[in-house]
């Protein structure tokens, strides 16, 4: 309240100087509402010091004393007609406690603040960043992978179809199939878009975003896996994580491993985010399957590979906490302000 | 898939406690997802992989749990009394179609009564997810949920002449199902019919005609192994997921009937009074085969990065009854019937990471060239744009890639409507049944619902594909589209035309595009008076 009452009476103090001129008249009755030291507002900001709080005492006394150096010197120019002259003229004085008006800033959507932060990590250890279709056909999405018709892992992935035999890709790892198709190892990649599947609740969303990885080279190992995996969720989370593989099941990965981190929200003691289990699963992730390497070409007894992927959509939840997946594509711009 | 915790205990020898074991399963791949108070005990919720339907039983996960606690799976026993009389005298039993069924194995118990099942097992399949009905048909449940075999009970009486033969179905057959609905079959479907018409849905569900019931006094039983692929196709078609379906479609042991059904008949007798008439039933028109793999410690231990004896290979393969043999360094294995994912080599290497763990393998990084990372042009551009977007003051938003189809029939009078738009064969609902193949519905939705939400300077963009047919093949290409509502970005007066060509003209000056050429140009979407068309190297 204090500050604020002492900035407006300046701004009005300034404006009516200048209105005043160089009439005298008029310049005397600024005075008297000023200055005056029956009923002077200067006067009257003085008394509420006292009502003040103590710890706010000091910085208004400051700047009452200034206003007030500024009242008198304003008069005293005003008086020998040098109110309106340019240089060290009271009117021309800034205000330069008042707040800045700031230029404008947008805002990215926290999915891609995620995307691009995951890309940064992986650019930094010499990966390439790739792209390809939403709309894809049978043999990247699902038989280059392993899957071939009738396959049960197909149930797990329930897919959009498309007329003509294509659909919307249930994952960023055909991806990895065309690099494959059209580049030798050593492959060093990873693959961020847009992935959907058939499905809605909370926790999934027809349409959501993953990053993909994949390394493929000679004497690519399963500990070179673990390793680039811990590095990763270090740089992404921090260095304190825990990070557990699993054994788990992808058709395009042998042996595959589901990767827990421990839970940054509880210190693995136990809460609702990670179920009460002091962990979190964060990506999938495998040896490439020599099938896969069959497929597009690739001697599977030379080499070896590792793939990994995760979801964007969930660590962004993770990471700011927002509750339902399908709000993130809303289009509400309060969402987004909040990463300004 | 729930396990009843005291019975999976019941099967092992010297296992640790209940804390110990969960961990350990979880280690090797069976994720215990939940631990509950069930009736009597606990029960686990474990999460089996698809590949794995030898554990989708508690004798299969018995036997992952001993390998990983050290603890030892319990030899499988089953005494059985048979009385004189013949089941082969009693029915029949004839496979067809050898490509839908390898195996089929049956057995007659004579004079059962109406019973329900102990109060034990009761409680095991209750535990289990499975409701208690009665007693021969808790217990072809049981057998199943502890050795993984889908079984099945006929009231002999009902079955006509006696005889199942499991075959394709005809076009224009039919089946009342056990769920009591009428299931219209197409030709080539797997049935077990018997001398007059089909009887049930082969490795799905039996049909009722033939069910069991308080009048029955015989009962022919059933332990086949159908075909994977068969099964699966049969069952999408009908839209049915059953116990025996998740199994047969994932992989029956195909070796498993003889046993099984020797099982399911001891019970029975036991349980119902009835007797267990004399041999096995067992049509197999060609044995199944077992197939070896090998690999050596080398091998092995150069794709896992850590050095792993033989010695520890054997004593994991033994605890996976693989039956190791060694031969210098070299290790060949018997693929049991019931591990139908142990096709090559890998398959084995995945074994013993299993077992060996995750955990015990020291992370090291790849030694890879080190030459930086590059974007993929085409992103790289893209997310120049996205910055610019941000750079003038926007805010980002996303909207669905699907959307009404009555928004996008407006779409189609756009002047840069790419093409015909892609519709979806299944969308999840019939408000986003097409591919946009503009950023413009959503986006206006968007401030719709951002006015409605109170807000009142508006002023977003959207980056996104779009989706279009082009000679019938399905396309789709990057844009990006920008609205502005109310005073604007800086929110110091209503914008205008001239806020939204600044931000046009400021991004492809970022972008580094070329001069534009601006034209008045209305069209549908756009008020005649202030609208444009921007225009760049003559196109559009």
């Amino acid at each position: 309240m204090g500050l604020e009452r002492l900035r407006q009476v300046r701004a009005s103090f300034v404006a009516d100087l200048k209105a005043a001129g160089s009439d005298s008249e008029a310049v005397e009755k600024l005075r008297v509402a000023y200055a005056g030291r029956k009923s002077g507002l200067l006067q009257e900001l003085t008394g509420a010091l006292r009502e003040l709080p103590n710890e706010a005492k000091r910085d208004y006394g400051q700047a009452l004393n200034e206003l007030k150096k500024l009242v008198e010197k304003g008069l005293k120019q005003a008086k020998h007609g040098a109110a309106s002259s340019a240089g060290s003229s009271v009117i021309d004085q800034v205000d330069v406690t008042l707040p800045g008006l700031a230029p404008l800033r947008g805002a990215e959507h926290p999915v891609h603040l995620v995307r691009r932060r995951i890309e940064e990590i992986f650019l930094r250890m010499g990966y390439d960043v790739e792209s390809g279709p939403e709309i894809e056909d049978d043999w990247h999405n699902f038989e280059a992978l392993n899957m071939p018709p009738d396959h049960p892992a197909r149930d797990d992935q329930d897919t959009f179809y498309i007329p003509g035999g294509h659909v919307l890709r249930t994952h960023t790892s055909p991806v990895q199939a065309r690099v494959m198709e059209r580049k030798q190892p050593p492959i060093r990649i990873v693959v961020p878009g847009r992935v959907y599947r058939r499905d809605s609740d909370l926790r999934h969303s027809p349409m959501f975003h993953q990053i993909e990885g994949l390394v493929v080279d000679e004497g690519i190992t399963v500990g070179n896996l673990k390793a680039t995996l811990e590095t990763f969720l270090h740089a992404l989370f921090s260095d304190d994580v825990q990070v557990r593989l699993r054994p788990g099941y992808f058709p395009f990965t042998e042996p595959s491993a589901e990767v827990d981190i421990s839970c940054i929200f509880c210190d693995m003691k136990g809460c609702g985010v990670c179920s009460g289990s002091g962990w979190i699963e964060i990506l999938g992730s495998g040896m490439v399957d020599p099938r896969v390497f069959e497929a597009v070409g690739i001697d599977p007894e030379r080499y070896t590979g590792f793939a990994f992927g995760l979801g964007l959509d969930r660590v962004a939840m993770l990471q700011y906490g927002i509750p339902d997946l399908r709000q993130l594509f809303a289009g509400d711009q309060r969402l987004t302000r909040q990463f300004e | 898939m729930k396990f009843d915790a005291a019975w999976l205990m019941d099967l092992l020898e010297g296992a640790p406690d209940a804390d110990e074991t969960t961990d350990k399963l979880t280690a090797c791949g069976f994720l215990v997802e939940l631990r509950e108070e069930g009736d009597g005990g606990e029960i686990w919720d474990v999460e089996v992989t698809t590949n794995r339907p030898d554990a989708m039983n508690h004798r299969g996960l018995a036997r992952e749990a001993a390998l990983a606690t050290g603890a030892t799976l319990k030899p499988f026993n089953v005494s059985l009394t048979e009385v004189d009389e013949s089941a082969a005298d009693l029915a029949s039993v004839e496979i067809a179609d050898p490509g839908m069924c390898t195996r089929f194995c049956a057995r007659v118990i004579r004079g059962v009564k109406p019973a329900s099942s102990p109060e034990w097992m009761q409680r095991r399949l209750a535990n289990s997810g499975v409701r208690p009905i009665s007693a021969i048909v808790d217990v072809t449940n049981y057998v199943l949920l502890e050795l993984g075999q889908p079984l099945h009970a006929y009231d002999l009486a009902k079955v006509r002449g006696a005889r199942l033969i499991a075959r394709r179905a005809s076009a224009g057959e039919s089946l009342v199902t056990l769920d009591g609905e009428t299931r219209k079959l197409e030709q080539g479907m797997p049935v077990i019919a018997d001398a007059e018409g089909v009887v049930g849905l082969a490795g799905i569900m039996g049909g009722a005609d033939s069910e069991i019931g308080d009048t029955t006094e015989d009962v022919l039983l059933e332990a086949a192994n159908f075909d994977a692929l068969t099964v699966r196709r049969a069952a999408r078609k009908l839209g049915m997921h059953t116990e025996a379906s998740h199994r047969f479609e994932r992989g029956a042991d195909p070796e498993l009937p003889p046993d099984a059904i020797d099982y399911a008949a001891a019970l029975i007798a036991d349980i119902t009074g009835g007797t267990v008439c004399k041999g096995r039933i067992d049509v197999r028109p060609r044995p199944w085969e077992p197939h070896e793999l090998t690999t050596t410690a080398a091998r092995l231990s150069a794709f896992m990065g850590l050095s792993t004896p033989l010695e520890r290979m054997v004593e994991i393969a033994e605890g996976l009854e693989l039956e190791p043999r060694n031969d210098g360094d070299a290790m060949t294995i018997t693929v049991p019937s019931f591990r139908v994912d142990l096709e090559r080599e890998v398959d084995l290497f995945e074994e013993f990471v299993r077992h060996v763990g995750f955990e015990a393998i020291p992370a090291r990084l790849p030694v890879l060239a080190t030459t930086p990372g590059h974007r993929n042009p085409n992103w790289e551009l893209v997310d120049r744009a996205r910055m610019a977007a941000v750079n003038v003051g926007l805010v980002e938003i996303m909207t669905w890639s699907f959307i009404d189809p009555s928004a996008d029939a407006e779409v189609k009078t756009l002047p840069l409507c790419p093409g015909k738009a892609v519709q979806l064969d299944n969308p999840l609902a019939s408000t986003q049944a097409t591919m946009r193949r503009s950023l413009l519905p959503g986006l206006l939705s968007a401030v719709r619902d951002n006015l409605n939400q109170g807000e009142r300077t508006i002023a977003v963009f959207e980056q996104g594909r779009v989706f279009w047919l082009a000679d019938d093949a399905p396309a789709e290409g990057e844009r990006l589209a920008v609205a502005l509502v109310g005073s604007g970005p800086g929110k110091r007066r209503a914008v205008g035309f001239a806020d939204l060509k600044g931000i046009v003209e400021r991004m492809t000056e970022e972008l580094g595009f070329p001069i534009l050429q601006w034209r008045r140009g209305g069209g549908p979407w756009l008020d005649e008076a202030r609208g444009a068309v921007i225009e760049a190297d003559g196109g559009r």
